[in-house]
């Protein structure tokens, strides 16, 4: 009888134990990030987000042409997958029981766990590379936006799928019932509707995307420099977290956690601002 | 006198949520018999025979006062200073519905309680407890050819004598049933109904029951509850054919069904 | 009108009909890609070729496969007990008021980007393991092979294994709760009725969601297959067979985010080719996944 009592204390102390292994890590890499690269931000914080990177020895530099750059690769990537997940979403729930939907439904599962890295190499090769690429531009910013446009597509029409499923058929039917068009309805009804839960799905997915670099680097490349056109290679803020983290340079390595920080930082708000709108919807429906 | 006791509850209130379930239940259960608890719904039986077993300590914001003296072996104990798990093993409890562990084997549902609580060990004496237990339970001529298929793959019926073959597992004393027989067909019914006549050989059986005529059939005593108190006890063939109490005789012959009609009656 | 009501669905069908060629469209790339190469070479000898090595202009997967698996299958061998403990704690065991909180902070864990999780594994955890652990295990218990190293440095298949099964742990540990919290109560019941105690409960429980946990871990093994940055800056990226997990290896994935970019030629295509390994790995295992749980919703959790 007290060996089943110790034995209970035993497993509780270690499910305990569990926990606080999991908690040491992600405290220890926000107080990097905080000491590091917070100490970095506030020496300087306007050079941080608006100067370039400074060549290794020389002192201070910033993030602004990876901010920059992230921004333009993030927003024309949202530009092409967004569309393209919220439409296929629609029509995943609107035509659940079709074959397409169904197969949608199977292929998006199956993409949504597929490693982004391949997703880079078909596009360089489809797009970028010198040899097989269409544009044939070798490494540049265009490509990882299109790998990054594919990656958040099966991710925005899942959960697009999933918020319209919960409008309730009652709505649907008493739309149709005005003799609405199918068009209408969907557009002028049930996309108002759930309007908030679609912002979060697009929220989701960017928050995902935020944080890749591997489709970046083997479609984009490396580079420091400010971003100039779409067909040459732009910096991202992952990008220079890897390359500076990787680098020999302590005023770099410092760089790469003060990067780290706005980073997730950035992750968290677009996260919790997800979450806003997920609150809403619940209230709006 | 006291040899024939199996369960004593003095002064038994429950509460939940500050709400009055029981209020002040005594009640004696003899030994070796089928003693049936009946009355309305929401008349707090369930919560008496969870009582009994501490069972109803695993529902949120309970309150139990009062005292339950189980008899294992030769001497009564208190339910409520004994360790719970300990309780659990002497006094065995047959869901209303049938809620075998449906991944486990046939064979394991019955095995897992001994097992797990350290009363056998080695393949070859758990099988052959489990043997024995579904034979009592009267299920082992339909599996035992299957005895390593899945618990879910059984018929409801099977299914609750396979929890009551689980429950007999673990020797107790005392078996609770509650309203074991709810949606069974009328086979499995008188099956299981048979069995719990038969389980008073070995076995104290307290069973919960919402038909009266299922009392009749099965009960040496019968103990009719409403609103949270004890109305009458007694021998069964008395309470049913000479019940002293109004409220007693209005239930059983079926004149009323809910608690609201009572006071309505009586009113 | 009824023109009119069908186009809007042949429109969002397109999209729909896209996402679903994507698929397929990964697959004919990487093939396409990698022709050049298997045009030379059979996929038989490329993926148990021994070495892999540009001077020599020699492409063999085999190191990379190894390391690969290797690297993967360690951190599913540290992820599986901590989140399953991790994972009752958070439902069973702790307030809820709490254990919301808790599930909030692990899921957090799986908003770290992974070049961060790199960052701190070549910046922080790596140094701080070589000379604690991994001069512990190199002084005391090098009489097993795979403690066994020449020269010690901070950046091996242990410390890429750790750092992927951490960045594993907060998805296995949320489908685990997920899954806990479908378990019917009639089950706990019964369990607590046969006088079994809280953990042995559990235990139970855990039998019974046991394909939800293996569904889960095998799609945790495909995040960990296909994990390429952080792997990358921690593994010290020279390819060998060497069983010790103190010294340095290459995976599938650190090979092509190494080199894809700069690399021409019979090199690019045998990089794509490890890619299509890379491919038929994660498809594998998505579908072995899927399998399972499609089984488990046809059985007694229907």
């Amino acid at each position: 009888m007290n060996l089943k009592k110790l034995r209970d204390m035993l497993y509780t102390g270690l499910a305990y134990l569990s926990l606080l292994l999991l908690t040491i890590p992600l405290v220890w890499i926000f107080f990097e990030c905080i000491v590091e690269g917070g100490h970095y931000i506030i020496s300087r914080p306007i050079e941080f987000f608006t100067d370039i990177g400074k060549p290794p020895g020389v002192e201070g530099g910033g993030i602004g042409h990876a901010i920059q750059g992230s921004l333009y690769m993030l927003g024309l990537a949202l530009l092409i997958g967004v569309p393209i997940g919220i439409f296929s979403g629609i029509y995943m729930a609107e035509r659940r029981n079709s074959p397409i939907a169904k197969a949608a439904r199977f292929v998006s599962d199956i993409l949504v766990e597929f490693p982004t890295i391949l997703v880079g190499i078909v596009t360089y090769i489809f797009l970028a590379s010198k040899v097989t690429g269409i544009l044939a531009t070798g490494p540049a910013a265009f490509a990882a936006s299109f790998a990054l446009a594919l990656i958040i597509t099966p991710i925005v029409a899942r959960s697009v799928e999933t918020v319209f499923l919960t409008i309730s058929n009652d709505i649907r039917e008493g739309a149709y019932a005005l003799g609405l068009s199918s068009s209408k309805v969907i557009f002028r009804i049930l996309l108002p509707a759930v309007k908030a839960g679609v912002v979060t799905a697009v929220l989701i997915g960017l928050a995902k995307m935020a944080g890749e670099s591997a489709p970046i680097i083997v479609t984009n490349g490396i580079s420091n420099f400010w971003f100039s056109k779409w067909t040459e290679p732009s910096p991202s803020i992952p990008v220079l977290i890897y390359i500076y983290g990787l680098s020999p340079f302590k005023e770099w390595q410092t760089q790469a956690w003060a990067a780290s920080l706005f980073l997730m930082l950035l992750i968290m708000g677009v996260g919790f601002l997800a979450r806003r709108f997920t609150k809403k919807l619940w209230v709006g429906v | 006198m006291l040899d024939n006791v199996a369960v004593s509850v003095k002064d038994l209130h429950v509460s939940i949520d500050n709400k009055e379930i029981l209020k002040g239940i005594n009640i004696t259960f003899p030994r070796y018999a089928v003693t049936a608890i009946i009355g309305p719904s929401g008349s707090g039986k369930t919560m008496l025979l969870r009582s009994i077993n501490r069972l109803i300590e695993l529902i949120p914001n309970v309150k139990v006062s009062g005292k339950i003296l189980v008899r294992i072996g030769d001497k009564l104990h208190d339910a409520y200073t004994l360790d719970p798990s300990y309780l659990r093993q002497k006094v065995g409890y047959v869901f209303q519905k049938p809620n075998p562990f449906p991944h486990l084997s046939i064979l394991k549902n019955v095995t897992i309680g001994p097992m797990l609580n350290g009363i056998a060990k080695g393949k070859k004496s758990l099988e052959k407890l489990a043997e024995e237990k579904l034979k009592e339970a009267g299920l082992w001529n339909e599996v035992k050819d299957r005895l390593h298929d899945a618990a879910w793959r059984l018929s409801g019926g099977q299914q609750q004598r396979l929890c009551i073959a689980r429950a007999l597992a673990l020797e107790p004393e005392i078996i609770l049933f509650d309203e074991p027989t709810t949606g069974l067909d009328l086979y499995n019914t008188k099956r299981i109904e048979e069995l719990m006549v038969r389980l008073k050989e070995k076995y104290t059986v307290i069973a919960v029951t919402h038909s009266v005529d299922q009392a009749g059939r099965i009960a040496d005593f019968i103990a009719f509850i409403y609103n949270g108190k004890l109305i009458e006890f007694g021998p069964a063939a008395s309470v049913l054919k000479s019940p002293v109490n109004e409220l007693t005789e209005l239930f059983i012959t079926g004149r009323v069904l809910d608690g609201v009609k009572f006071e309505k009656t009586l009113g | 009108m009824v023109t009119i009501k069908k186009s809007i669905f042949i429109f969002l069908g397109s999209f729909a009909l896209f996402l679903v060629l994507m698929l397929p469209f990964y697959f004919f790339g990487e093939l396409y890609g990698a022709s050049e190469f298997f045009s030379k070479f059979s996929f038989l000898d490329f993926i148990l070729g021994p070495e892999w090595s540009l001077p020599e202009q020699r492409y063999g997967a085999l190191q990379a496969i190894y390391g690969t698996l290797i690297v993967a299958g360690l951190a599913l061998l540290i992820t599986t007990p901590i989140s399953i403990t991790a994972a009752v704690a958070i439902s069973e065991f702790i307030p809820e008021w709490f254990s919301e909180r808790l599930g909030t902070l692990i899921d957090m864990i799986a908003t770290i980007p992974s070049v961060v999780v790199g960052l701190w594994g070549i910046l922080s955890l790596g140094p701080f393991l070589s000379n604690t652990l991994y001069k512990f295990l190199v002084e005391n218990l090098s009489f097993l092979p795979i403690f066994q190293t020449t020269t010690l440095t901070a950046y091996n298949k242990l410390t890429a294994a750790l750092i992927l099964g951490y960045m594993i742990t907060p998805f296995v540990v949320s489908v685990i709760k997920e899954n806990l919290r479908l378990v019917p109560i009639e089950i706990k019941e019964a369990a607590y009725a046969l006088g079994l105690t809280k953990w042995e409960t559990v235990r139970i429980m855990l039998s019974y969601i046991k394909p939800g946990i293996f569904a889960a871990l095998m799609l945790a093994l495909g995040r960990a297959v296909a994990e390429a940055v952080a792997v990358s800056m921690v593994i010290g990226n020279t390819c060998s067979f060497s069983i010790s997990l103190l010294d340095p290896a290459c995976t599938l994935t650190t090979l092509i985010i190494n080199n894809f970019v700069e690399a021409t030629g019979t090199e690019a295509a045998a990089l794509i080719g490890l890619g299509l390994v890379l491919f038929m790995i994660s498809i594998l295992l998505v579908l072995v996944s899927r399998l399972i749980y499609s089984k488990l919703l046809g059985g007694y959790m229907k």
